[in-house]
């Protein structure tokens, strides 16, 4: 059994790589970056199955606060796909990006790190320090090494959600004070607060307008409509390793928060809210799905899919059912890995032809025909075409979701028009690239080679894997879930 | 015994899959000619696995392999088979004609530069299949389902380099999708309203009749659904409309996928769940009507097709439309038996026109045929047996098949629907007539020569044609001093409608074989005096242009909901986010550029406008102090 130093190892190897790799040598940096990632993933897998580890040390006394850490199955699968699509990440990066290798690295790891930190707090202050501080590696990545437009998508990453942020840090300091005046002690622990707040709640609509500001700030970051319209423009400028760990990782960092923290502090709140977010997911499905079929930058288009898929977890997460619960949960680790594969691919594409318009390629599949059958797998997951990774999430979202007490079936049967959406969304963009004929002269395009293999195999696996056996990774999100769902009041289980 | 079933059921499923996996790499290595005999070999010994389930299954069995979707507290789906008549007969006729119809497809398919691919989505496809008919859960059914839709887009698309051809498949697999998402919505329902979705456990349920008003009101909800997904994979009204256009792909997908064995998984399903439905009346009546409306208006449109190929897929989605009218009307066994001998004739007729094709070197359209019979006498000979067949003369598969239907619908008493049911099976005679005849007789008016095919075409179709001659034996009726096979057969598993016994029914069903052979033959005569000797056009009059554009059916569905959809997005895009999203955004950075600018104009570094502003604090403070006390 692992101790709870493991915890502090955890938190501790992507910080200090950060700091360490720009004393590094320069033809080094990769090699070593690369190795440390490895390692790192090496390091998250050796916990497996040992969650439920927790660590406390003061921080500041005199106001109760500590660094208090606590890893359960939740944020161990999200601390665990961040480790390896930051090992994607840099090996895709690998001869790819040139220019201040020293910072890019270092801000990799430092993005981990923050992202690490973020998912193992338990003190709520500790929470939105890292929660603001991922804030930081990410606006520095799009912004150096991003597209042309990228100091205007920074700028409106930055702005969107350092607002949110500020909503939370407004509910966070009610609580706090809340907290300090009925009992006279100071504290931010969540699991403080969610027992007290639990046997002495507070009026009603004061809870409600906590739960408002979390999850606002949460939903920006998701993004929910109708915050979404940061997504396109951050993506489309991001580099590729960027918008991978953008999509894959820091979007889950919303709906995490939503299911770890906001819902659970006020389960009650949250039904009574649950209507109104739930009508929101359903409008980002679909509002995504039709807007995403008319882009023509793919990037765009793959970025207003995530709106659609995971206006998908957020009707699960608001629909508040142990198995939508799950299906949201697993479905955020899908999306991670399939969306992941799509920027990573399509980031392959547009090294090599410097465009990402949708109608300057065509006939693919005949060219590269190893790089289409990779993504049409992908894609295909993206579609939720049952056996690959896609179709269980989203599966159990709308099943769980269609058994909801607060959420009404309309919505459901709406969001599941979101299956028809999303096929014409993807089948189009995979006939704009594979099928058809070549729209210019593309015969200067490599397939993928052994690197890329490297890269898209341990994906394509998961892919199938997840689709056709998810036992494996359901029994762990189940734990967390079950546990959330067990101390919340009876009428909401 | 059970670990036999599991084993046999499994090979049969399995092997497919791993052939799939291995032709797409494969055949650069091994060559054009292994590859196909290898592909063709799976799928014999899948036949075989299924041949032996069927002898030593009895009655029904269940073979369980492992769990699939765990919900977190419990088992929700295991990948486990339920093998009984109504599976096992299907999948014997989908290895069945699926290894025949993958032998034709090597001398087919000979020279392509795709050879591999086409093999590799084929074993997948059958995978599928056997997925889809063989799972006792809905998600499992499911999970068939897509994958049979999956194949049937990739093969549509088979020559992607046309741009048609791809949007042909994508058109396919979305409209399919809106059948899927209904039979997702019934799978919520049935959860809702049991609690599982093993079809086992469901049907338990169902026939033990202790189900409340609200499981019912659910249930009405599923068939609802279910009804959608059935109409979508097995083209009925209102989303027949992807399955002419499917004919881009190969013939023999065509023929496998789009005549004999996918399209057909709506009336499986429906079959399956047969009890579910019997709670509502109502839906099986809405079965009823969609089928007869179908089966008419397809025919309607086969008619006027030029295109040998489109002919044939109007056909088959009228030909379905005959299914589910036996659906509706409480008869599975006669859907089922007419499936059967469909798959046989249908697959007959589209390898015929394959054939035909691969002789005229890829020409289609029958306008630009004629006189081939001589050319291509096996071609010639097996056609016309199919022709014969579907057109419902005695002693062909088809004429029992269909009678039997025919007999089911004039004993229901909906008038409407029995004179559609004659009307239609009129129709098809015709258009069949209309086909052979353009195909085979009169002068040759293409431009080149043509060639017979191969062996491994050809002996498939003689292979076919025999089964098409005989296929009716399968179930013939008692009331024929028959024994009816196919009745007792699936009479295990789901209920038949009576259509009546003794002397008088005797009478009856002759009265009405005559009848409709009598009919048939008629059509058959004014299709042979309409076109015997067909130069260049027939229906010359601008009132059937409502039938040659097939009712402008794909233009009402694309200006109604394709282009209406498409604004939608670019309302939703440039409108929505861009405009009210984006522009409150801007907006607001614009005010707050501008008031920072106003306040930046205070910090002018005027000492006196300074001092007065300081002033002015201290006066405010000092007020608000004195106030407050």
């Amino acid at each position: 059994m692992l101790t709870s130093n493991y915890l502090l190892l955890l938190l501790l190897i992507p910080f200090v790589s950060a700091l360490l790799i720009p004393v590094l040598g320069t033809r080094v940096v990769n090699a070593v970056s690369m190795a440390i990632a490895g390692l790192y993933f090496l390091v998250v897998l050796m916990g497996w199955n040992s969650w439920n580890l927790s660590f406390s040390a003061d921080w500041y006394e005199p106001l109760g606060l500590k660094y208090s850490l606590y890893l359960d199955s939740y944020s161990y699968l999200l601390i665990l796909l961040s480790s390896f699509l930051t090992i994607l990440c840099l090996l895709y990066s690998w001869k790819v990006v040139e220019a201040k290798q020293k910072a890019y690295h270092s801000l990799f790891h430092l993005l981990q790190a923050t992202v690490v930190a973020c998912l193992l707090s338990e003190d709520l202050v500790f929470f939105y320090v890292f929660w603001e501080a991922m804030l930081i590696p990410m606006y520095f990545i799009i912004g150096v090494w991003g597209g042309p437009r990228r100091l205007y998508a920074t700028m409106k990453f930055f702005l969107f959600t350092f607002s949110g942020s500020i909503l939370m840090l407004i509910g966070l300091i009610c609580l706090y004070v809340f907290f300090y005046q009925q009992t006279g002690v100071w504290t931010a622990s969540f699991e403080v607060l969610r027992e007290h707040f639990q046997s002495h709640p507070l009026p009603f609509y004061i809870e409600q307008l906590i739960f408002m500001s979390f999850v606002v700030s949460f939903a920006i970051k998701v993004p929910l409509f109708p915050f979404h319209t940061w997504l396109p423009d951050a993506h489309v400028e991001a580099p590729t390793a960027g918008s991978v760990i953008l999509a894959g990782v820091l979007l889950k960092m919303g709906t995490y928060g939503l299911m770890r923290f906001a819902i659970p502090m006020f389960p009650a709140a949250a039904a009574s809210f649950a209507t109104p977010l739930s009508v929101l997911s359903v409008v980002g499905i679909i509002l995504g799905a039709v807007v995403a079929w008319r882009q023509s930058d793919i990037k765009k288009l793959i970025a207003y899919s995530s709106v659609s898929h995971l206006g998908f977890v957020t009707l699960g997460i608001f629909a508040l059912t142990e198995t939508s619960w799950n299906g949201a949960f697993l479905q955020m680790i899908n999306h991670g890995i399939t969306t992941g594969a799509l920027f990573l691919l399509i980031g392959f594409i547009y090294d090599q032809k410097h465009s990402r318009d949708i109608e300057r390629f065509g006939g693919l599949a005949k060219q590269l025909p190893r790089f289409s059958l990779i993504f049409i797998i992908m894609s295909l997951s993206s579609v939720g075409l049952p056996g690959t990774n896609g179709f269980i999430g989203e599966f159990m979202i709308l099943l769980g979701s269609f058994q909801s007490e607060v959420v009404s079936k309309l919505w459901v049967v709406l969001a599941s028009t979101g299956v028809i959406l999303s096929a014409i969304y993807t089948l189009h963009l995979v006939q704009k690239l594979c099928f058809g004929k070549p729209a210019e002269d593309n015969s200067f395009m490599k397939d993928i080679g052994w690197k890329e293999y490297l890269l898209y195999t341990p994906l394509v696996v998961l892919v199938f894997v997840i689709g056709l056996y998810p036992k494996w990774i359901i029994a762990p999100i189940h734990e967390t879930t079950s546990a959330i769902f067990n101390l919340m009041p009876n009428g909401m289980r | 015994m059970d670990a036999s079933l599991k084993i046999l059921s499994g090979v049969a499923v399995i092997l497919p899959l791993l052939g799939s996996c291995i032709w797409f790499w494969a055949k650069n290595k091994i060559g054009e000619k292994i590859t196909g005999l290898a592909a063709t070999g799976t799928l014999v010994i899948s036949f075989i696995c299924c041949l032996t389930l069927f002898w030593q299954i009895e009655s029904s069995a269940r073979v369980e392999f492992f769990s699939w979707i765990w919900m977190g507290s419990s088992e929700l789906v295991n990948f486990s088979f339920l093998l009984d008549p109504l599976s096992l007969a299907l999948g014997l006729i989908v290895t069945g004609v699926g290894s025949l119809i993958h032998l034709y497809a090597t001398g087919y398919m000979h020279g392509d530069e795709g050879f591999g691919r086409f093999f590799s989505y084929l074993n997948l496809f059958i995978f599928a299949m056997l997925m889809l008919i063989w799972s006792d859960s809905m998600p499992g059914i499911f999970m068939g389902w897509e994958g049979v839709g999956l194949c049937s887009y990739l093969l549509i698309s088979f020559w992607f380099s046309d741009e048609a051809n791809a949007t042909a498949g994508k058109k396919a697999f979305i409209v399919n999708r809106v059948g899927d998402f209904g039979f997702l919505v019934a799978m919520f329902c049935i959860f809702k309203a049991f609690g599982t979705l093993s079809i086992p456990e469901v049907l338990a349920i169902v026939n033990s009749g202790n189900l409340d008003i609200v499981q019912v009101g659910w249930t009405q909800w599923a068939c609802l659904g279910l009804v959608l997904g059935a109409a979508g994979k097995s083209a009925q009204i209102p989303l027949y409309v992807w399955l002419p256009d499917a004919m881009a792909g190969p013939t023999p997908v065509s023929a496998l996928i789009h005549a004999a064995t996918m399209v057909t998984a709506g009336v499986y399903l429906c079959c399956r769940l047969q009890p579910l439905f019997f709670l509502n009346p109502g839906v099986m009546e809405l079965i009823a009507y969609i089928g007869g409306l179908t089966a008419l208006f397809a025919a309607s449109i086969a008619i006027f097709q030029n295109d040998i190929k489109k002919v044939l897929a109007y056909s088959t989605i009228s030909q379905l439309g005959y299914m589910f009218l036996a659906v509706g009307l409480a008869a599975p066994v006669a859907a089922y038996f007419h499936l059967m001998t469909h798959a046989f004739f249908k697959a007959l007729l589209f390898l015929g026109a394959g054939s035909v094709i691969h002789g005229l070197h890829h020409e289609q359209d029958m306008r630009k045929m004629g006189g081939l019979r001589k050319q291509m006498p096996i071609t010639f000979w097996t056609m016309t047996i199919g022709v014969l067949a579907i057109a419902g003369t005695p002693p062909f598969a088809g004429f029992f098949s269909k009678d039997e239907i025919l007999h089911i619908v004039s004993g229901s008493h909906r008038g409407l629907l029995s004179n559609i049911a004659f009307v239609t099976a009129f129709m098809t005679a015709f258009y069949m007539g209309r086909l052979w005849i353009m195909t085979f007789f009169g002068k040759s008016r293409g431009h080149r020569e043509a060639h017979e095919s191969p062996w491994s075409m050809t002996a498939v179709l003689c292979v076919l044609a025999a089964l098409s001659a005989f296929g009716g034996l399968l179930n013939w009726p008692e009331l024929w001093g028959g024994n009816a096979w196919l009745e007792h057969y699936l009479g295990q598993v789901v209920t038949q409608m009576d259509v009546g016994h003794g002397a008088d029914a005797l009478e009856d069903s002759l009265k009405l074989a005559g009848f409709s052979s009598l009919m048939g033959l008629g059509a058959l005569g004014l299709a042979w005096w309409k076109y015997r000797d067909y130069q260049t056009q027939d229906f010359r009059s601008p009132a059937f242009n409502l039938f040659k554009n097939k009712y402008y059916i794909d233009e009402f569905y694309d200006a109604v909901i394709v282009r209406n959809l498409k604004r939608s997005g670019e309302f939703l895009w440039k409108v929505v986010d861009q405009g009210i999203l984006d522009g409150t955004l801007n907006g607001l950075a614009y005010q707050a550029k501008k008031t920072s600018e106003r306040f930046r104009r205070l910090q002018n570094g005027l000492l006196q406008g300074y001092a007065l502003w300081i002033w002015l604090g201290v006066l405010i403070l000092m007020i608000s102090a004195w106030s407050v006390r």
